[in-house]
Order: C-alpha cells, then sequence, then structure tokens
C-alpha cells in the first residue's frame, strides 16, 4: 500500500491539499521513476557529438541541476523540458541521487 | 506469505543440512517467471526481472531466433536506412542469465500454473508475463488476407513485408500513386503511418518527382498531426494527399486483382498499396481467453496483472493501458514497472506506485525529426497523464532542432534497443 495512505488522518490530509499533478497521487517507486530514463539513456551504449547525452560519471548535485533547469524551460533541451514537468522537485532529487549511484555500481562492476 | 515462510523454513534448516541439500533447496525456492514474447516488452521485463532480484529464474519464450525491430523499419522502405539495423539479437538476455526456449506457446493454464509448448512441453510458473505484440485481423478491410499482403503489402511487422513494400516503390514507375491504408485506432505504433508517408514521399520527391502519396484514413485525427503537416507543407507541398474517416477515406474493401482500394465514396486504383489491416492482441492473449470481446487485454494499471487470469501480466502492444500508446518505448516502460511488481510480489511485498512514460520519434526527412513524449501516472487505478509533462515538439522550429531531433531518433533507437535486450 503506498505510504500516503496507510494512517487516516494523513488521507483526510491529503484531501485538503490542492489537486496539482504528480504531487496528488500516491508516491511512484524511485526504481519506477529511474528505470525509464535508461531507455533512452542506456549507460552501455557508446555517445557521441549529436546523440542523447551520456548521464555516466555525473554526481547527484550536477544531474539535479540539469534536471531542474529543463523543467524550468532554462538550457535548450528539445525533449527533456516537456519529461522534467512530469515530476515533482521532490522526485527528481530522488531520481538524480538514484542515477548516481547506480550508474556509478554499474561502472565498478565493468558493464 | 507462503514463499516468505518457506524461505524461513529453509533457512533454518540449512544449517543443519549438507551442503548439496541446501542447495537443492535454494533452488526450489527460487521464483519461476516465464514470459511469452521476446520482443520489447518480454526482453525488457527479462532483463530487469533478473536485475532487481537474480533469484528469481526468468525464461523467455519466443519462436524466432532473432528479433526484427519495428521502429527503424519505415527508414528502410523509405530508402535510407538497411535492413541489417533492424536485426537485434538476444544473446544480451543470455549475459542476464535469462533462459530462453525458442517454441510457440499454445496454452495456458492459470489455474495449473503452467503453459503448454507446442510438442507438449510443460513449464510451470509462479508468475507468466504475456507479450505478444500484435495480430492481424484478416478480412479487415474485406478481401484482405496473407494472401493478398503478398500483392499489398502491410510490411506492419519487420522483415520480408519491410522488403516487399521497398522493392515495389523502387519498380514503380514516375507518376504512380502509393497508398497507405490506415485501420482505425488503435493499433501498433500511431505515428508510424504518417512517419512513413512522410519517408516514402521523401524518395519519390528524389526519384520518381511525378507520384504521389494517397493516405486512405479511417480515423479523423493522428498522432503529432499539426507537426507533419507543417513539414509535408514545407517538405513535400502536392506529394501527399490525406482522405479522412469523415471525408469518406476508411477503405472498406480491397481489390487485388485490380490494386483498387474500395472506400464508401470512391474506388482508388493504385500502382502500390499498402495496406495497414486492422489488429488485435497476438494469439496466445486470444486463445488462452485473455483478451476482451475488443481483441486486446485488460490490467490492473499498477501491475500490469492480467484482469481475467490471477497470476498473468500482460505488456506490451496485447494490453489496454490507454492513454498510453501501443509503442516500443511504452512497451519497454510497462515491462519495467511489470517486473518491479512481480519482483514485489514473489518475494510476498507489496508493490509500489508506477511511474510510466513514452517517448516516440518520428523521421519526417533524413535530418527533419519530430517527437512526442507523456508522463503517466496511475490513480485510482487509472493511467493518467501529469498534468503539464509531454506534448509534441514544438511548431515553427528552426531546422537545427529539427536535425538534433533526427539524430537523437537515431541515438534513441540505440538505446532503447541496448536497454531492452542488453
Amino acid at each position: 500500500m503506498p505510504i500516503l495512505y496507510r494512517s487516516g488522518w494523513l488521507c483526510a490530509l491529503a484531501m485538503l491539499l490542492p489537486i496539482t499533478g504528480a504531487a496528488e497521487s500516491p508516491p511512484r517507486s524511485t526504481e519506477a521513476l529511474a528505470f525509464n530514463c535508461y531507455t533512452c539513456h542506456a549507460p552501455q551504449v557508446r555517445r557521441g557529438k549529436g546523440d542523447i547525452s551520456s548521464l555516466k560519471g555525473k554526481s547527484a548535485a550536477t544531474l539535479l541541476q540539469k534536471l531542474r533547469d529543463f523543467k524550468n524551460g532554462a538550457g535548450d533541451a528539445t525533449l527533456m523540458s516537456r519529461i522534467a514537468r512530469g515530476y515533482s522537485d521532490e522526485e527528481l532529487a530522488r531520481i538524480a541521487e538514484f542515477l548516481a549511484d547506480d550508474l556509478r555500481a554499474q561502472d565498478r562492476k565493468g558493464r | 506469505m507462503k514463499r516468505r515462510a518457506f524461505l524461513q523454513m529453509t533457512a533454518t534448516l540449512a544449517g543443519m543440512l549438507p551442503l548439496s541439500l541446501r542447495a537443492r533447496e535454494e533452488m526450489r525456492a527460487r521464483a519461476r517467471v516465464v514470459i511469452v514474447g521476446g520482443g520489447f516488452a518480454g526482453a525488457t521485463c527479462a532483463r530487469y526481472l533478473r536485475r532487481l532480484d537474480p533469484d528469481i529464474h526468468v525464461t523467455v519464450v519466443d519462436d524466432q531466433r532473432e528479433y526484427l525491430a519495428c521502429p527503424l523499419s519505415n527508414w528502410v522502405i523509405g530508402g535510407v536506412g538497411s535492413m541489417t539495423r533492424l536485426r537485434v539479437n538476444r544473446a544480451g538476455l543470455t549475459r542476464a542469465g535469462v533462459e530462453q526456449i525458442r517454441g510457440r506457446v499454445e496454452a495456458v493454464d492459470g489455474v495449473g500454473r503452467q503453459v503448454t509448448l507446442a510438442g507438449g512441453r510443460r513449464l510451470g510458473y509462479d508468475r507468466l508475463v504475456v507479450a505478444p505484440g500484435v495480430d492481424f485481423k484478416w478480412g479487415s478491410p474485406e478481401g484482405y488476407d496473407a494472401e493478398a499482403a503478398k500483392r499489398m503489402p502491410h510490411a506492419w511487422r519487420a522483415g520480408p513485408q519491410t522488403e516487399l513494400l521497398r522493392d515495389q516503390l523502387r519498380a514503380m514507375k514516375n507518376g504512380g500513386v502509393v497508398a497507405i491504408s490506415v485501420p482505425a485506432a488503435p493499433f501498433r505504433c500511431p505515428p508510424g503511418p504518417y512517419e512513413r508517408a512522410s519517408l516514402i514521399a521523401h524518395y519519390l520527391k528524389q526519384h520518381k518527382p511525378r507520384s504521389k502519396v494517397l493516405i486512405l484514413d479511417a480515423n479523423d485525427k493522428f498522432s503529432k498531426q499539426p507537426l507533419f503537416l507543417e513539414a509535408w507543407e514545407a517538405l513535400y507541398p502536392g506529394l501527399i494527399e490525406r482522405i479522412s474517416v469523415t471525408e469518406g477515406g476508411a477503405v472498406r474493401r480491397v481489390d487485388v486483382k485490380t490494386m483498387t482500394l474500395h472506400t464508401e465514396l470512391e474506388d482508388h486504383k493504385v500502382d502500390v498499396a499498402n495496406v495497414i489491416p486492422a489488429q488485435t492482441a497476438g494469439r496466445l492473449a486470444l486463445t488462452s481467453g485473455l483478451a476482451e470481446d475488443s481483441g486486446w487485454c485488460a490490467v490492473d494499471s499498477d501491475t500490469f496483472e492480467s484482469r481475467r487470469m490471477p497470476g498473468v501480466h500482460v505488456i506490451g502492444d496485447a494490453c489496454i493501458a490507454n492513454p498510453m500508446p501501443k509503442s516500443a518505448s511504452a512497451a519497454n516502460s510497462q515491462a519495467k514497472n511489470c517486473a518491479l511488481a512481480i519482483a514485489a510480489l514473489v518475494n510476498g511485498a507489496a508493490p509500489g506506485s508506477p511511474s510510466l512514460h513514452n517517448t516516440c520519434y518520428s523521421l519526417v526527412a533524413p535530418h527533419y525529426g519530430i517527437s512526442v513524449n507523456e508522463i503517466f501516472q496511475v490513480i485510482d487505478g487509472k493511467i493518467t497523464v501529469v498534468e503539464g509533462s509531454g506534448g509534441i515538439s514544438p511548431l515553427s522550429a528552426a531546422a537545427e532542432f529539427r536535425a538534433r531531433e533526427a539524430a537523437y531518433d537515431r541515438s534513441w533507437y540505440q538505446s532503447i534497443v541496448a536497454d531492452s535486450f542488453g
């Protein structure tokens, strides 16, 4: 069960909150959020100029800054601004943290 | 819960047993997931299950040795890509520890939790994933069947049909008419027919400029419509004509002998006829009782578990996941969320809330790409687009923007194949 609905008072509180897209639904799991990044940013693909960028070796802070910029319309995204608007700031932070850790771990495994 | 209790018992006993016996007990406790279909959905689910829990024994059953991917098949038809790029081998699944069986699943026993392969072999499972893609509804339009497809290719499954359509275009005279018949939604790859029209127009413009593409459409609106219309106006003026369903464009009947496509209002005698037939979920979904009357499979949006058969999950083109399109990208995302749900369920945990995603690029010309994207969440059991997210590429963008998206299209394909098949 999603954490939000575990206790009655939280549930009642949730009903008082305004409906604001991602914020009001049950929390999406971090893995579910971050795995979607690998569709276009699969770490095992060698990438060159003009390709979809590699995420390898980037810190969580760098990734989060990028994602926030995309969400706010800064930077020169073609698609990422449309994607980043689909997540709350809290979700973007979890995604950045997960990706930085996971890509480091995969690199160590030599994949 | 039962499984967890069993695991605990095994662990307690393990200390007292000789090693060989302990190993045998552990083997027995491993959850078994069988996946039918090794396309984008099935392969992704297999790889991510192994990643999430290496204790799960994963078997993929598919009757084809290699997979021929659809996403770049329009490039081949338009003469801007080769067949070799569509070939995907599944060696990456083996590297991920996935067992692969070449065969055809004939029956699903949802109560006894086993599948039967052609030839009689049976495979037991704790969880079954059915990812059979689509099958064609022969007879829709009337007169269109597997035999007719030899003259009027559908080219909606990559392979010999792709080459047939390409070769017919090459053999056609300058001044010929190429018709594309589009079925009523839902069908695999919603922007596909229009990308195809674009790349055929690209080929004709260079080699047979007096020719024409005629889209006979059983729909009014279509995917990325404003972007396609803008691009056609700019790149292929007068080369592409479309007749929508309200204008009488839906093809009701085909006549292979006279190469005629009959709509309610007109008979179109054409030189090349690409007839995309109506579709349903893959055959197994229909024969095993997983599909609704609509021909598609209803699933729980949180886990992709069938609404008709507990313990069986349906992902990819075969499942009903509106408003997600039937695309490789959607299949890849559904597969990951399904893998997360299964990994939780076989370990006695509650599945988390999914996060679903779709990104589809279309190529209008070699250096002119456009995209559509959506981010989804599940609210009250319904897949819902996150407000404010997604959408299509901007209209009136600079040539440089379109060129970047064309390069990203190629890069996207390379990446999704690696992510799905390893």
